[in-house]
């Protein structure tokens, strides 16, 4: 894969990380690879033991070394590698340059101080603005997310809000200084679904105003389907296919993709028998040889157990790591 | 029947047996080990030693400890009255662990049952409870029982009284807070649309879930009580003479504390390790009983 | 699915009203009432499948709980082939739980985690010793969990050894312990992983099937709940705004809140995402203690009138197609309407 430095925002290349537990350490990510282009919206599609919100939390600096530890690997944020920079200055990229919208708004958000106050602890914390003005910038912010009567609500507190107004309140919180880059952590998952479709409308305008790229980590097809320019669909710590949105849904060249897509009800197809795809989530404390998803797929040979699939480049613009990806693109 | 049958390998885990998570934890394993040699000194006092903790040998008084030469009787040296200070540790320790069990175990059984009735049924009988709970509290623990056994004569009896009434509340309290919380968990809600009614959700349920921290606070009174009744029998309310206790067995040898040091010495060091494996014990065995905090105590080279 | 054959129906809930006290203002102030279900009516046919659908707030999950006599209700009757459930006393609720179980949405918290899974299957019978006699109980705990997909030598571990899937699985086997004649499911797949989910659903549809049971599914996931009922309800803020056949509400829903609903889906399909024009409602729901007056909706319905405020809507057949509607305004949606 060809690389245009100026092209990607963020650049995650061949990440592992483990943690330590009081056996041996379990690797929950094994190699990943992937680029963020400036402006794009990415999805990062997959469910428990996947790694999705491993990633995000290496990108932010959030995990723990020890029991975690990043064994390998780069993340380069507009070229700098983020694992190389002390933590002094990794934080003070955070908030400013790229920011995390995290997934339980609620108990992300400090219960004892008004939200008004949180979100301008991002300008203090960045020396951006003195207390006045960072006041006055926040509740600008909050009237840019769709808070009503914001001025009043500011001096409230995240228990008075709800689960919907929390998540605009991260949101408000994530965009305060106009980052470049904003990882949105399963942002409409714990919402319903009138709320989370004024939440998309929400992520959608600000895209088209800002220019910001989005890492959007989901599992949610509908989610990714409405708001996604490329998807990297990831699985077992490993990346197993990406490509552009529409060739992701008309096209999956992953049998985990090509499942997952199967075994969704959906509302334009209805009665339709749904395909579920057998057996559980992997479990990234008892690793499997070979390919991940073997014990789950309908094309597993004797191969797929003893020898990993390449991560292939097999059209422009797709990868996928299986050994029959070439067969299902012919 | 499911046309694809689960993967019988796919289990999440497996729980580890009480012994195995015994083992990682090696201050458990002394605070055990302790107490083993406590029971057998429990045991010794009560059939072995039992005259030779109060049988008196004037020429033998205040000999000093550690002189491997003489009988193994007098390795802990003698009191001033030529009495064996290892015989009378061991004649002691029946007395001061009896006193602890039976008021730790009596406060145990009456607390729970009055938490879990105040907990599950709440009401006006609940809130009675849980209020006299909030005034026995409000007294001092030991100028309530120093009041009590002065007026009423410090028997054994009242001894233990006294010690469950003043823990009594501890139990009451936390018994009623979990029974609230778990009285609110899915599975009691499953189990009454089985038609489950009020004793089998109370015994069978709700009770095995709030056990074990009422177990752990049992096992820290245990600690607590013990050194109630050691400072009591020292004040001279507790455990009277001719009995045996190691507070009171501190209490004596206090007056010759400048030579013979190690009448005090060596039932305090009994005190305190006795009451310090109680700890232990109770810390390993709250971990142990907490399904999310068990992984820290997990052989090693299991999965998680 | 199977069409359902239609005669008397197995359950008939009438005025269904379930009230919790709210906050209490100042010290003396009055308490408000948090109108939690505020009269449902509803009938269920024998092999037949609602499903319930709606937001936080709507009261589904308190209807489900309330309807099982978890809870007590404050109005209404739920007649079980003629028999009360809330007025039933607790000798004839045992009799009745045996007719009817449920099926609870967290697995994480929904077993005791001391039991092992025969444990949990066999308290049925230790509660009604008269449906199976003790000598059968461990054939049919193991007849029970193959039914359900899992080996029956799973019987002898604790649920947290089990993957979320595999412990709703047991759920479902525990529920069916006593031959219910109706199952009521409170979200049974939302806590679960989407590639398990369909599983679940799976298992529950065969089984329904099967047993010819009636189910009630309360879910938020609409897709889902497309799947697999008969008909649907849709709740909001306490009350159904509109019910009918799975078909007529989803393809030709009458009520505005349920065209929102509907439109509010994600839909998994990139292509003409730009095109999709989406009913944005505005604001948040209003707070079940101080509902609005006359049709609760109409402070996010883009139709409201003042005859909303002033009259409340009856649940009424206002377009004959195929659904029932609580709307002065109920009307099919055309490319023209909706509100932003």
């Amino acid at each position: 894969m060809t690389l245009d430095p100026r092209g990607s925002i963020l650049d995650i290349r061949d990440l592992h990380v483990s943690f330590r537990t009081s056996g041996s350490p379990v690797t929950v990510l094994n190699g990943v690879t992937f680029q963020v282009a400036r402006g794009e919206v990415l999805a990062l599609l997959g469910e428990s033991g996947s790694g999705k919100s491993v990633t995000a939390a290496a990108t932010m600096g959030l995990i723990e070394q020890p029991p975690g530890s990043i064994d390998r690997g780069a993340i380069l944020f507009d070229g700098v590698n983020l694992l190389g920079l002390s933590p002094a200055d990794h934080r003070r990229l955070c908030g400013e340059r790229l920011s995390l919208v995290f997934q339980d708004a609620l108990a992300a958000l400090n219960p004892v101080y008004p939200v008004g106050w949180q979100i301008a602890e991002v300008f203090r914390i960045h020396g951006r603005a003195d207390r006045k003005t960072a006041a006055l910038e926040s509740i600008k912010l909050m009237e840019a997310v769709g808070i009503p009567a914001a001025a009043e609500r500011a001096g409230h507190y995240p228990h008075q809000f709800s689960g919907g107004m929390c998540q605009r309140i991260m949101i408000a919180m994530a965009i305060a200084l106009q980052p470049e880059l904003i990882i949105a952590d399963e942002p409409t998952t714990a919402l319903d679904v009138t709320i989370q479709a004024q939440i998309v409308e929400l992520l959608k305008a600000l895209r088209a105003r800002t220019g910001a790229s989005l890492v959007l980590i989901t599992h949610d097809l509908g989610l990714v389907a409405e708001l996604a320019d490329r998807v990297v669909v990831m699985y077992g710590g490993r990346v197993v296919e990406e490509a552009g949105v529409h060739d992701i849904f008309a096209r999956p060249l992953h049998p985990y993709t090509q499942a997952l897509l199967a075994s969704q009800p959906r509302m334009d197809r209805s009665n339709a028998e749904l395909r579920p795809i057998r057996g559980i989530p992997p479990n990234p404390a008892a690793p499997l040889t070979g390919c991940a998803f073997h014990p789950r797929c309908p094309r597993a040979e004797a191969r797929c157990a003893q020898e990993a699939p390449a991560d292939q480049m097999i059209a422009p613009g797709r990868r996928s790591a299986c050994h029959f990806a070439a067969e299902m693109l012919a | 029947m499911l046309s694809a049958p689960e993967n019988p390998e796919a289990l999440v885990a497996a729980t580890p047996s009480l012994a195995q998570m015994l083992w990682r934890d090696s201050l458990a394993v002394a605070a055990l080990v302790w107490l083993a040699v406590v029971a057998v000194a429990l045991v010794a006092g009560l059939t072995v030693l039992r005259e030779s903790s109060v049988s008196v040998q004037l020429v033998a008084r205040n000999l000093a400890p550690f002189d491997f030469q003489r009988d193994v009787l007098q390795w802990l040296g003698t009191d001033s009255l030529g009495r064996s200070v290892l015989a009378r540790l061991c004649g002691a320790a029946g007395p001061a662990l009896a006193v602890a069990f039976s008021a730790v175990g009596l406060s145990l059984v009456l607390g729970t049952g009055l938490g879990l009735l105040s907990g599950y049924f709440g009401g006006l009988a609940g809130k009675v409870i849980l209020r006299t709970a909030d005034m026995i509290v409000g007294f001092p623990t030991l100028l309530l029982a120093l009041v009590v056994l002065y007026i009423f004569g410090p028997s054994v009896s009242n001894l233990v009284i006294v010690l469950a009434v003043t823990r009594m509340p501890g139990y009451v309290r936390l018994a009623h807070a979990e029974v609230m919380e778990v009285r609110e968990r899915l599975f009691v809600d499953a189990a009454r649309a089985l038609g489950a009614g009020h004793t089998r959700l109370i015994l069978t349920h709700i009770l095995p879930i709030v056990a074990p921290t009422l177990l752990t606070l049992a096992s820290l009174n245990l600690a607590m009580v013990m050194l109630i009744e050691a400072g009591l029998s020292f004040l001279g309310l507790g455990i009277q003479p001719p009995s045996m206790s190691w507070g009171l067995m501190v209490a004596q040898g206090r007056a010759y504390l400048a030579q013979a040091w190690w009448l005090t010495c060596f039932p305090g060091l009994a005190i305190m390790l006795t009451t310090m494996a109680f700890n232990l014990l109770a810390s390993w065995f709250r971990t142990a009983t907490d399904p999310q905090q068990r992984w820290r105590l997990q052989p090693r080279g299991t999965k998680t | 699915m199977t069409p359902y054959v239609p005669g008397t129906p197995l359950l008939v809930v009438e005025g269904l009203v379930k009230l919790f006290p709210g906050r209490r203002r100042g010290l003396f102030g009055p308490r408000s009432t948090i109108h939690a279900v505020d009269g449902a009516d509803f009938t269920l046919a024998r092999g037949e499948t609602l499903g319930i659908v709606g937001e936080s707030g709507s009261g589904k999950t308190t209807l489900a709980r309330t309807l099982l006599r978890l809870q007590t209700a404050n109005a209404g009757r739920a007649l079980l082939d003629g028999e009360d459930i809330f007025t039933a006393s607790p000798a004839a609720l045992k009799r009745l739980r045996r007719r009817m179980q449920v099926v609870l949405q967290d697995p994480y918290q929904a077993f005791n985690p001391r039991f092992t899974v025969s444990d949990i299957i066999a308290e049925a019978w230790r509660i009604h010793p008269d449906v199976l006699p003790r000598a059968d109980w461990s054939r049919r705990t193991a007849e029970l969990l193959e039914q359900v997909g899992l080996r029956a030598s799973y019987g002898s571990r604790h649920p947290h050894e089990f993957s979320g899937g595999q412990r709703q699985r047991i759920g479902i086997a525990r529920a069916l312990a006593l031959g219910p004649d109706l199952l009521v499911c409170d979200e049974p797949v939302s806590a679960l992983d989407v590639s398990v989910q369909a599983q679940v659903v799976n298992l529950l549809a065969e089984i329904q099937r099967t047993r010819n049971l009636s189910m009630i599914f309360v879910a938020h996931d609409l897709a889902v709940v497309r799947h697999i009922s008969h008909r649907v309800a849709v709740m909001y803020l306490g009350k159904i705004v509109e019910i009918g056949t799975s078909e007529a509400v989803f393809e030709r829903a009458t009520h505005p809140y349920t065209q929102a609903l509907l439109s509010a889906v994600p839909v998994a399909d990139p292509v003409g995402r730009e095109q999709r024009r989406r009913i944005v409602l505005r604001g948040d729901p209003p707070s079940p203690a101080a509902p609005p007056s006359g049709c609760r909706f109409r402070t996010r319905c883009w139709k409201a009138t003042e005859r909303c405020a002033a009259e409340e809507p009856a649940l009424l057949d206002r377009l004959g197609t195929g659904s029932i509607s609580a709307c002065h305004h109920a009307g099919l949606q055309t490319s023209a309407s909706g509100g932003s």
